[in-house]
């Protein structure tokens, strides 16, 4: 009954926390007027303010001084940038790549629109670090063998790969159209890099005078990336995708791309982590010790663009970890409300091993934002009178037994012996 | 026709080289071997190229540079000497040709020693050598740039037991055995001691028993031992360090200056001495001289020679005293106070 | 002596019954005056670092026992006896309320309480710097009662003036000493004082006031197992000596039992005393006199010899049994084998092959002859002649004082603290001797006989004031000699150095301080600091941060965990350290400054504790030259610059005056800036006046998951050499469907 009454207020609590927007949406788009009319890519911005984003656009032409990404050195300026293909040297060094890492290790998110002709350097090298290898200038992803005269490149609908960015359910038969001029880049390993969508498996990318960049599904045409404090970036080889041109049929994975990259769904948040002895006695008032029951219990909701609903799984896992991992198991659900998801462990008992153990969950999926709550707490040995007495101990009878009476019969023996002991001398008295 | 000699000189010169530069075979360095007493080759001279200079069909040469001159004062050195003859020694006793059990490999020890400081033997500037001792071992096919070197720490006996660890690793044997030098002198007092307490034990049990329960012999050696531990005998067992130091002249040095932490083995004799002294001394005063009145019919000659005696003993206590602060001195020389001897009281 | 043949001259009249009574009263008044002038010396003499410093706790244990009295008195007894402490050994914690000896911290804190009681609130910090003066007043009483009870009163005021100014004991309790064995020393004599009445008298009263002391010794210093051990023996010589009396039955099987009983109470000690072989000599002793007791009974009732030889048969059967009982359960597990320390003792080279951890520490090296005298001046003579004069009288009393003497002398000889447990007895036996003399030579009373003969008296009386003459001048040198040593040697407290500056005006190096207080001021609380063992008591003590390892060196792997960190590469320490949560690093160096304790020095140790755990992964050998040298310059190994203590101490030093090169002053190389590698993964935050302290923090992990060695090397390239490697293909493993 306490138990769900404390989980109650909880959920209270997490409602009114919970019923705000993840994210304010300041949003600035850099491009370059010689490469884009913006009037091609209306659907798209329309998308965004429809989204209440709101953009500022910085056009890169030769009065541009600066590109400001942060006040005063200080906070960030916005929370988004897009990056359409911009020419020229004079960006790289207004943008540096050291400026976007910083942009990204601050927490802001970034739509990367890669076009194969205008490669800037301080760009790449920023998706290099991420471990994006974007082909070198000029190498057009090419797939030949898609049919005559039809450059452009179309990948259908199992080319989609990650159902939390781009959405569910694709059939075969839908068709996503890029551009000619379209660039597939190399991804890493790193688990933070999120592929989304493959190339055709007949495509390659051709460099001058150098091996292929990308042979068949070894390339990507776009790719995520969320980084541990959960700044999103995502590039796309090409410009075109965008446009109005193609909105029809790449429309829905447009809008799904950028309210990932921004941040407007697959959001999950913990409303904290909580751990209490099984009677719900908190551990400030009690701290654990060896062999206690405890109970640990999380609550996730999960963000779907306009309301905190609560995120369901199975497998979230849990873990006592001392260096080691003591103990790792699934959480259960336990309590589903409008906001939120509770999972609980159920009772556990605490390792026979006193340390300080540090109680995890880490929940990282390829997608959704990352949720680690951990905390560190002592579990205490046994204090000396908290080890059962000896007389309840089965099978220390023996000894005490065996000490009661060596005690008893030391007593007869001194009694016996004091009352012989005085005989005697009577005796001797007597017979002298 | 001076051409003619010239290029005559020329080959010449050349053939000696080649012939000198050729290196030795395992004959000739068991030859070279044979030729020392102790089997160690000396590399004091040019020579040294020559024998170390491979390839050699598989013989390993086991180096060590060292300094035994009293002005290097090398305390490592000097310890190590004897016990590098012995391993060679070792070595020869059970490989009379140097060679393993199974033939396939030698071994021969060489070395080179700085008895003279202002001259180097050539081996040293070769081969660069700042610090000593250096153990190398020298590898069959290989040039005189080629070698193993062997770390020389730990100490006392743990210096032979990690080179034969090395040297067993590298040439990966297992045979290499380290007799300890066999000291005759002490089998002989405890095998005869040994007889004379069991012959003693078994016809005089009785003397035997009243021997045991003397209190004089038990306090003797009570005070012994005591003595022996306050003079730092410990120190020796577990560090081992050298008996005595050489100075700068070549004299024998009994006391390791400047050094509280640490001692000569000698040190424990001389302090030793030292307190065994004073131990006869305080005691002498206190029960010896009492007892004179007991040798004297006379009170008045007793008192006499007692208060002779006493003023004496007195006196040598103080001059054994002062021997003792001064060495103290010798070893913490900021140490303010030693005694000063009779003979500054006398002129001053 | 003097005393006893004066009250036995002063029996018949009244009027010498007056008399007597007069030199009586002017002898305790006497007594009392020495007495407070030896507690005024011994306490004074002590106080060299209070005044040239300030009060403040010394060296790293009293740290902790200074850290865990403050706790006590913040807390109650029973949270103090079941303390687990999460901020030290990290994560493993410590068992701390039952893995200390909590004697020392009890006393003090009880000793805080009475004085707050009579409203005397004094902080609890300058009780424990002023505690040990103040029991060494009390050492010096416990002395004088003991020597009282081997020889006389004279010889007991002559122990406790020794006792109270002797260096040997002044170097383990001068004021902010605040270690075990500032109370252990004390508890030692007093032990032994009411030891002696009890087998003197066979007093169980005496035995009782033995056991209780020796439970107080026991709840403070692990080296109650001498007292264990030196009383049995001294019960097996006398019985050996066929003087066994009813007296030493009911003294000793009093002290056994109790005493046993008592010290089981202390959760540290726990079963040790029926589990370990150090203390199954004490055990076994029992056993004999109960034997010997049964003999001695059955004799007195049936006479006879052939009892004699059923006697001796027996007990030798019973003795070999023993033994081999003894060997079996301990081969079997059921008796511990004796612990390393102990062992130690006996087998010289034990530690330094099995025990690095042991071997390394200092206390623990054998001592050459100079540090006798340095501790003891001319104690250190008389005490050899003191121990054959008891010798002499050999009552049952001075074997106790022999077996003590010989045994002590050679414990001290191999292991350099316990020269502590040797001064007592040196300081009794010199007196024993030196008051033996002056019963000679100080005794002016003129026989009747010799009144005749004013002339001779008159050369005797010449020689005795000569005599004693040069042994009052010897005394009068020891004075110097102890403060002397006192104020020169014992009296820093290595926290702060003391230095000269060139212009020879005394000042001092006060780094430990300093990076301790920035610790405290500027990391988060929790904040978890790896440094060597050596330091772990002062980080929580001072710094209050949590600590990985400390100088209670209980868990071993846990420090070969530190040594690994800081003997291997940087990005696998990093890994270790993080592995461990620590947030920050911190080295000693003394290049700078020339100060040779520093952790570079210790290197080798934290090579050797690792490498002891693993062996394929640290290897002691890769950090010499092949020419088999130390080296840090540009000659060093390769795995030795690339270790992360090296990397560590040596950032920025040699830019120290821009000259790119620069002298270490401890192990005379050059460091030139192309020795040190640059840091990736650790960031230097904090270096101390002298660089004696450096601290790290660890980098966070990178948001974009990359390594530090790979941002460090971004960082590092030129914006043109990176376009260009972005024009080839990525030299690294690749994603793929």
């Amino acid at each position: 009954m306490f138990l769900l009454q404390g989980v109650f207020h909880l959920i209270a609590f997490v409602a009114v926390v919970f019923s705000m927007a993840p994210e304010g949406s300041s949003t600035l788009i850099v491009y370059d007027p010689k490469l884009t009319e913006l009037s091609e890519y209306s659907k798209f911005i329309e998308g965004l303010t429809t989204r209440s984003h709101d953009i500022t656009y910085l056009p890169i032409n030769n009065e541009t001084k600066n590109i400001d990404l942060f006040i005063h050195d200080n906070d960030k300026k916005y929370n988004h940038l897009v990056l359409l293909p911009v020419k020229g040297k004079k960006v790289t060094r207004m943008l540096t790549d050291k400026l976007l890492l910083r942009f990204v290790e601050d927490g802001g998110d970034i739509l990367a629109v890669t076009s194969p002709i205008t490669q800037t350097d301080s760009i790449r090298l920023f998706l290099n670090q991420l471990g994006i290898f974007t082909a070198p200038r000029g190498s057009i992803l090419k797939n030949p063998l898609q049919g005559e005269n039809d450059e452009l490149i179309k990948v259908g609908g199992k080319h989609i790969l990650n159902k939390y960015v781009l959405g569910y359910d694709f059939n075969d038969d839908d068709e996503f159209i890029f551009s000619k001029d379209t660039s597939a880049c190399l991804v890493g390993e790193g688990s933070q890099l999120i592929p989304l969508i493959n190339a055709p498996r007949t495509s390659f990318t051709q460099v001058k005078n150098a091996e292929h960049w990308t042979d068949s599904t070894q390339g990507f045409l776009s790719v995520g990336f969320q980084s541990l404090n959960n700044a999103r970036v995502s590039w796309i080889g090409s410009q075109e995708f965008l446009s109005d041109k193609f909105n029809n049929k790449n429309g829905y994975l447009v809008d799904e791309l950028t309210k990932w990259t921004f941040k407007e769904k697959s959001i999950l948040k913990s409303f904290g982590a909580k751990h209490t002895h099984a009677d719900l006695t908190t551990y400030e008032s009690l701290p654990y010790k060896v062999g206690d029951k405890i109970i640990y219990e999380i609550g996730i909701s999960e963000w779907n663009g306009e309301n905190w609903v609560p995120f369901k799984t199975d497998d979230l896992q849990f873990e006592l970890k001392l260096v080691d991992p003591y103990y790792r198991f699934n959480l259960k659900q336990k309590e589903i409300t409008n906001n939120v998801c509770v999972y609980t462990s159920g009772e556990f008992k605490l390792p026979d091993h006193h340390g300080v153990f540090t109680f995890v969950t880490d929940y990282k999926r390829s997608g959704l934002s990352f949720i680690k709550e951990s905390d560190v707490k002592a579990i205490r040995h046994l204090a000396n009178d908290e080890y059962p007495r000896s007389f309840e101990i089965s099978n220390a009878w023996v000894y005490l037994s065996g000490i009661f009476t060596v005690i008893s019969s030391w007593v007869i023996f001194v009694i016996l012996f004091l009352i012989t002991g005085k005989r005697n001398v009577n005796l001797e008295k007597k017979m002298n | 026709m001076a051409n003619c000699k010239s290029i005559f000189l020329v080959l010449f010169l050349t053939l000696f080289q080649v012939l000198s530069t050729f290196a030795y075979s395992d004959k000739q360095l068991l030859k070279a071997s044979s030729k020392t007493s102790n089997k160690i080759i000396s590399l004091q001279d040019q020579k040294f190229e020559q024998i170390l200079r491979g390839p050699r069909e598989n013989s390993y040469i086991l180096l060590l540079l060292t300094a035994t001159s009293p002005n290097v004062n090398c305390a490592n050195c000097l310890e190590f000497e004897p016990m590098f003859a012995n391993m060679a020694a070792s070595w020869f006793q059970d490989h009379p040709d140097g060679k393993t059990l199974d033939g396939t490999k030698n071994l021969f020890f060489a070395k080179a020693d700085v008895k003279d400081t202002n001259n180097l033997p050539p081996i040293f500037t070769y081969y660069e050598i700042t610090h000593v001792p250096r153990i190398m071992l020298f590898t069959p096919n290989g040039s005189t740039k080629d070698f193993q070197s062997i770390n020389f720490d730990g100490e006392g006996k743990e210096h032979v037991t990690r080179t034969i660890d090395a040297v067993q690793r590298y040439m990966e044997i297992n045979e290499f055995a380290y007799h300890e030098p066999i000291d005759w002198a002490s089998v002989i007092i405890t095998s005869i001691s040994a007889f004379v307490i069991i012959f003693v034990a078994k016809r005089h049990g009785d003397i035997l028993l009243k021997v045991l329960k003397m209190r004089l012999l038990w306090g003797i050696g009570c005070v012994a031992f005591i003595i022996l531990m306050l003079g730092g005998f410990m120190f020796n067992q577990i560090k081992h360090p050298q008996l005595a130091g050489v100075g700068k002249d070549g004299g024998i040095l009994y006391f390791l200056e400047r050094e509280t932490q640490n001692q000569f083995a000698i040190e424990t004799q001389v302090l030793g001495v030292i307190y065994g002294l004073f131990s006869i001394l305080v005691v002498g005063l206190t029960m010896g001289v009492p007892k004179i009145d007991y040798f004297y019919s006379k009170p008045d000659d007793a008192t006499k020679v007692k208060a002779g005696v006493s003023i004496i003993l007195a006196i040598a206590i103080y001059m054994v005293f002062t021997g003792l602060t001064n060495i103290f001195k010798m070893k913490n020389v900021g140490y303010p106070y030693p005694l000063r001897s009779l003979t500054q009281f006398l002129f001053h | 002596m003097k005393q006893e043949s004066e009250i036995v001259s002063s029996k018949p009249t009244t009027k010498s019954n007056n008399i007597h009574w007069c030199v009586k009263w002017v002898q305790s008044i006497l007594t009392a005056l020495i007495f407070f002038t030896i507690f005024g010396a011994a306490i004074s003499s002590r106080l060299f670092s209070v005044i040239r410093f300030e009060s403040i706790i010394h060296e790293f244990d009293p740290w902790f026992n200074f850290r865990a009295t403050k706790y006590l008195v913040s807390h109650s007894f029973y949270e103090f006896l079941n303390w687990f402490d999460d901020r030290t050994w990290y994560p493993l914690g410590r068992v701390t309320g039952g893995t200390l000896y909590p004697g020392l911290m009890t006393t003090s804190a009880a000793v805080w309480h009475l004085l707050r009681k009579i409203g005397l609130p004094i902080d609890i910090r300058n009780i424990c710097v002023l505690f040990a003066p103040a029991f060494s007043g009390i050492t010096a009483w416990a002395t004088y009662e003991f020597t009282k009870e081997i020889k006389d009163s004279s010889a007991g005021l002559l122990a406790a003036a020794f006792m109270a100014i002797v260096p040997g004991y002044i170097s383990r309790s001068v004021a902010g000493s605040y270690d075990n064995e500032a109370i252990a020393i004390t508890l030692l004599m007093v032990t032994f004082m009411f030891w002696i009445k009890a087998q003197k008298t066979g007093s169980i009263l005496s035995a009782t006031a033995a056991a209780v002391f020796y439970f107080y010794m026991v709840s403070a210093w692990g080296g109650y197992v001498f007292i264990t051990n030196l009383i049995p023996l001294h019960i097996f010589i006398l019985i050996l000596m066929g003087r066994y009396n009813n007296r030493l039955y009911s003294a000793y099987t009093t002290w056994y039992a109790i005493g046993t009983l008592a010290s089981m109470q202390i959760p540290f000690v726990g079963f040790l005393p029926i589990r370990s072989n150090d203390h199954m000599a004490a055990l076994g002793v029992f056993g004999l006199i109960q034997i010997v007791a049964v003999g001695n009974f059955v004799k007195s009732q049936v006479s006879g010899k052939k009892f004699k030889v059923v006697m001796l048969v027996s007990l030798l059967i019973i003795f070999v049994v023993g033994i081999a009982g003894l060997c079996a359960l301990t081969y079997a597990g059921f008796i511990a084998p004796w612990t390393g320390r102990f062992y130690s003792l006996w087998d010289t080279s034990y530690a330094k092959i099995h025990i690095p951890i042991i071997a390394s520490v200092s206390e623990h090296q054998p001592v050459a002859w100079p540090s006798f005298f340095f501790d003891t001046h001319f104690l250190i003579w008389l005490f050899p002649a003191g121990v054959f004069l008891l010798f002499m009288d050999l009552a049952d009393e001075h074997v106790f004082v022999i077996a003590y003497s010989v045994l002590c002398s050679y414990f001290a000889g191999v292991m350099i603290r316990l020269m502590l447990t040797l001064t007592p007895v040196i300081c009794v036996a010199a007196a024993v001797a030196l008051s033996k003399l002056f019963d000679v030579y100080l005794n002016f009373s003129i026989k009747s006989n010799s009144n005749k003969n004013n002339k001779i008296s008159y050369v005797s009386l010449c020689s005795k004031v000569f005599v004693s003459a040069t042994f009052l001048f010897y005394l009068y040198l020891f004075v110097y000699h102890c403060t002397w040593v006192t104020s020169n040697a014992y009296s820093s407290p290595s926290v702060v150095l003391p230095s000269q500056t060139p212009n020879g005006e005394m000042a001092l190096i006060d780094d430990y301080r300093e990076a301790y207080y920035w610790l405290r001021m500027n990391t988060a609380e929790d904040a978890k600091v790896a440094a060597w063992w050596d330091y772990g008591y002062q980080i929580g003590g001072m710094a209050d941060r949590t600590t990985l390892v400390d100088n209670n060196t209980w868990n071993n792997t846990h420090i070969a965990i530190v040594g690994k960190a800081m003997a291997s590469r940087e990005d696998k320490s990093y890994e270790i350290l993080k592995d461990h949560d620590v947030d920050y690093v911190l080295v000693i160096f003394g290049g700078v400054l020339g100060f040779s304790g520093d952790d570079l020095n210790k290197f080798l140790w934290m090579i050797r504790i690792a490498e002891g755990i693993w062996p394929e992964e640290v290897k002691e050998r890769d950090f010499f030259t092949p020419q088999g040298e130390y080296r840090v310059d540009a000659g060093a190994t390769k795995t030795m610059r690339e270790s992360l203590l090296y990397k560590m101490s040596y950032q920025r030093f040699p830019e120290i005056y821009g000259s790119g090169s620069m002298m270490d002053n401890v192990r005379r190389q050059t460091i030139s800036l192309a020795d040190v590698e640059p840091l990736d993964y650790f960031e230097e935050v904090f270096t101390s006046e002298n660089w004696m302290i450096r601290i790290y923090q660890l980098k966070k992990e990178d948001q974009l998951g990359r390594s530090h060695k790979e941002i460090g090397e971004f960082e590092r390239s030129t914006h043109k050499s990176l376009v260009r490697r972005a024009a080839k293909k990525p030299d690294v493993s690749l994603r793929a469907l």
